[in-house]
């Protein structure tokens, strides 16, 4: 027995060990984003690349800092910035009152908009806002901007309603027909639809009202952010976000 | 002074006083038969020969040591409660066989672990010895040590194999050495149980209603058993309802009721001319439990 | 022809932490669920309601939130700095799976019946040699139906992982997803089943070995 309970304390010791901390380094910046072409996602290297990882590590290389992606789970963004897992999020993200109360935000970068993700041959069937009535159930991403539009859509019931865990998830619902529509950002839509085994799907504007996206910081970091609205500022200015998004397939 | 001598053991189980001041004394050889209904104690006052319970109040001496003192009860150690335990064996009602391990098996178990515990004393002992001589003569002593060690285990090895084959043979099964105790009768599983019991030749063995637990048909391979240790002078304490054989078997016969011995004597003078009321009401009934 | 062994093998790689997730789990979680069981069954009170409000605590509450809180719990709370992921992640199956084992453990020693310790105290044995000896593979026959079941979900539970991005196999078939590839998804069962078919043969040996005696 005491040979069983010297077994365990050292395996317990040897977990404890192994605890590694990250670390801290002066002018290392780690930049939270998930798998979200084109904004960012990894090349066959395992690199990160993509709209915002090149915009970021422009800007921050600009600053002087090394930039680490880390990615995170996208629900839990808040809690990996405020827990300092990562220092920024840069991940096409869309400026809402909520994200407003528990982060900072810089100015907005892009200017986004809702599409509608469907089959192919519905095509025809959904044309306007009022359509959207008629579809059995609507897939969409849990506390996305999509999600905001469609609670606050009258001709629409909970029933239709199908909150997912992420915006890739639902374009296997439409092209499985578990759901008739998806309702996701357009620069997403946009790079999905249409090829791979999505060749079916297709995407469309039905006049969505468009939102902003935005860097996040944590709220303290307020000198981080003013060094970032000025540098974009500039980008802005002189052609640099223009040509990443002519590259990256997106509009800005 | 008497082989074993027991003094006024109690035993209270919360409100409920089981033994209630009981004394008596056996010979080397004789058997006794303990008999009472059931709840009366006897079951108890076993299992606190055995040390599986501690009494609260009394003592017992065995062969002239005094084995347990209730005032000391709570402050001997496991291992000297283990020790003290060797003395008696204990035969359940119930056989309680390891059903993982052959009928050989069950009975070397005990043996042999004993026997490896007394082989890694007597490391420690030479290691101590070890590190009090002069250098130059170790490795000749270590030389020494690891063949009187070898011959001790082979020694001890072949002891354990042939007592064991002995007592497969007083209890007639030996062809069955091999066997699991799933594959016996009950009554062949209560005969491996008291062979077990035998190996570790305790001074005084112990039975638990041994044959209450077997078809009818099965307590006569079981008692005969029994009355064979007799006969080569095995000091006995059996618990039983099998008034027959109380008669035939005990020299002395303990009748035991509410807590307290009601009567005791030989068997002539408790089955034939009790004194107690008690007594002859219980005799009474079990004679018409036989008969009905 | 060629992309279906390309993927074939980066899923591969995720089941490789799939697989690493799920030994660890088994080396230390079995060990330590005795030591639970025990606490359990502990005759210091004390102790046995502390074990028994932990088993509660992490049985009641979901795994996946167990993982959120080893992993971000120590930085939210203390500032403290963070465990790598997939020690994040193997701490907290060990806890669970820990707790769940040690009922088992429990529901399995106190089904032997009191006699068999008895015999062992009677023939002079130490409470260690009863446990061990007597004990020990009454309990591992009767439990061994029981763990095959938990140890078949733990598998399954590896993907779990994925909520603090440890790229298990799961979380790598849906990143194919994204860049418009189904099929990896569903092409994990494969892998899966392989894995829990040799489980069940390997379960199915013990159990087959353990039937020489009968409890």
């Amino acid at each position: 027995m005491k040979k069983l309970l010297a077994f365990v304390c050292s395996l317990a010791l040897l977990v404890t060990g192994v605890v590694a901390f990250a670390g801290c380094s002066g002018n290392a910046l780690k930049i939270g984003v998930t798998n979200y072409p084109p904004m960012d996602y990894r090349d066959e290297s395992g690199k990160w690349v993509g709209f915002d990882a090149e915009l970021a590590e422009k800007a921050f290389g600009e600053l002087g800092y090394d930039v680490e992606f880390v990615e995170i789970v996208w629900e839990t963004k808040v809690m990996s910035l405020e827990s300092r897992e990562v220092d920024v999020i840069w991940n096409g993200m869309t400026v809402t009152d909520d994200l407003r109360a528990s982060i900072l935000l810089s100015e907005p970068y892009m200017v986004n908009q809702q599409v509608l993700v469907i089959r192919t041959a519905d095509a025809d069937k959904y044309t306007s806002q009022e359509d959207l009535a008629q579809a059995d159930t609507i897939a969409f991403e849990g506390g996305s901007a999509a999600d905001t539009i469609l609670s606050e859509m009258d001709s629409l019931t909970d029933d239709q309603l199908l909150s997912m865990e992420k915006q890739a998830d639902t374009f296997l619902e439409v092209k499985s027909g578990a759901s008739d529509v998806a309702v996701v950002d357009i620069a997403l839509a946009k790079e999905m639809t249409g090829k791979g085994d999505y060749t079916d799907l297709t995407y469309v504007d039905i006049g969505f009202a468009s939102e902003d996206f935005a860097v996040g910081f944590r709220k303290e970091d307020t000198q981080l952010c003013e060094q970032i609205n000025e540098i974009l500022a500039k980008y802005k200015e002189d052609g640099t976000i223009e040509a990443l998004a002519e590259k990256y397939g997106v509009s800005v | 002074m008497a082989f074993l001598e027991v003094n006024n053991y109690r035993k209270r189980f919360g409100d409920n006083e089981v033994l209630k001041g009981i004394s008596f004394s056996l010979e080397k050889g004789e058997v006794l038969a303990i008999i009472g209904s059931s709840g009366g104690g006897k079951t108890t006052l076993l299992r606190c020969l055995n040390f599986l319970e501690t009494p609260d109040e009394g003592s017992l001496t065995l062969d002239g040591e005094l084995l347990f003192d209730a005032e000391q009860g709570r402050r001997y150690s496991d291992a000297q409660i283990r020790e003290k335990r060797l003395h008696f064996g204990l035969v359940f009602q119930q056989f309680n066989l390891f059903p993982q391990y052959t009928v050989f098996k069950n009975i070397t178990l005990a043996q042999t672990l004993l026997a490896r515990q007394e082989c890694s004393r007597r490391k420690k002992e030479f290691r101590a010895a070890l590190r009090k001589s002069p250098r130059p003569e170790r490795a000749a002593m270590k030389e020494d040590f690891a063949s009187s060690l070898a011959s001790l285990r082979a020694d001890r090895k072949a002891g354990i194999e042939r007592r064991t084959e002995e007592l497969l043979a007083r209890v007639g099964l030996t062809e069955k050495r091999n066997a699991y105790p799933y594959e016996l009768s009950g009554g062949q599983q209560q005969r491996v149980a008291i062979a077990r019991a035998l190996a570790l030749q305790p001074d005084i063995l112990c039975f638990d209603e041994p044959t209450s637990a077997l078809d009818p048909e099965l307590t006569g391979e079981v008692l005969k058993v029994i009355k064979g240790l007799k006969s080569s002078d095995s000091t006995m304490i059996v618990v039983t309802h099998e008034m027959g054989f109380a008669r035939s078997v005990a020299d002395r016969v303990l009748f035991i009721a509410d807590g307290v011995i009601e009567e005791q004597g030989t068997p002539a003078e408790v089955f034939d001319s009790p004194k107690s009321e008690k007594t002859r009401a219980f005799l009474q009934k079990s004679l018409e439990d036989i008969f009905v | 022809m060629e992309q279906f062994w390309q993927i074939s093998l980066d899923l591969l790689r995720g089941f490789g932490v799939t697989c690493q997730i799920f030994a660890a789990t088994l080396v230390f979680a079995l060990p330590l669920g005795l030591v639970l069981a025990f606490g359990s069954m502990s005759r210091f009170r004390p102790l046995k309601y502390v074990v028994k409000v932990f088993v509660w605590i992490i049985r009641g509450t979901p795994l996946m939130l167990q993982i959120l809180v080893i992993y971000y719990g120590p930085a939210l709370l203390f500032g403290w700095g963070f465990l790598e992921r997939i020690v994040a992640v193997i701490v907290a199956f060990v806890i669970n799976y820990a707790c769940y084992f040690s009922e088992i453990y429990r529901g399995g020693i106190e089904s032997i019946s009191k006699g068999q310790y008895e015999a062992g105290q009677v023939l002079g044995m130490t409470r260690t040699q009863i446990f061990f000896r007597v004990v020990l593979l009454q309990v591992i026959k009767r439990i061994v139906p029981p763990m095959s079941n938990e140890v078949i979900t733990l598998v399954k539970d590896t993907s779990l992982a994925r909520i603090i991005v440890v790229e298990e196999i799961l979380k790598i078939a849906y990143d194919y997803t994204i860049t418009g590839l189904i099929w990896p998804l569903f092409y994990t069962a494969v892998y899966y089943l392989i894995f829990v078919g040799i489980l069940t043969l390997l379960f199915g040996f013990i159990e087959k070995k353990l039937n020489y005696f009968k409890v």
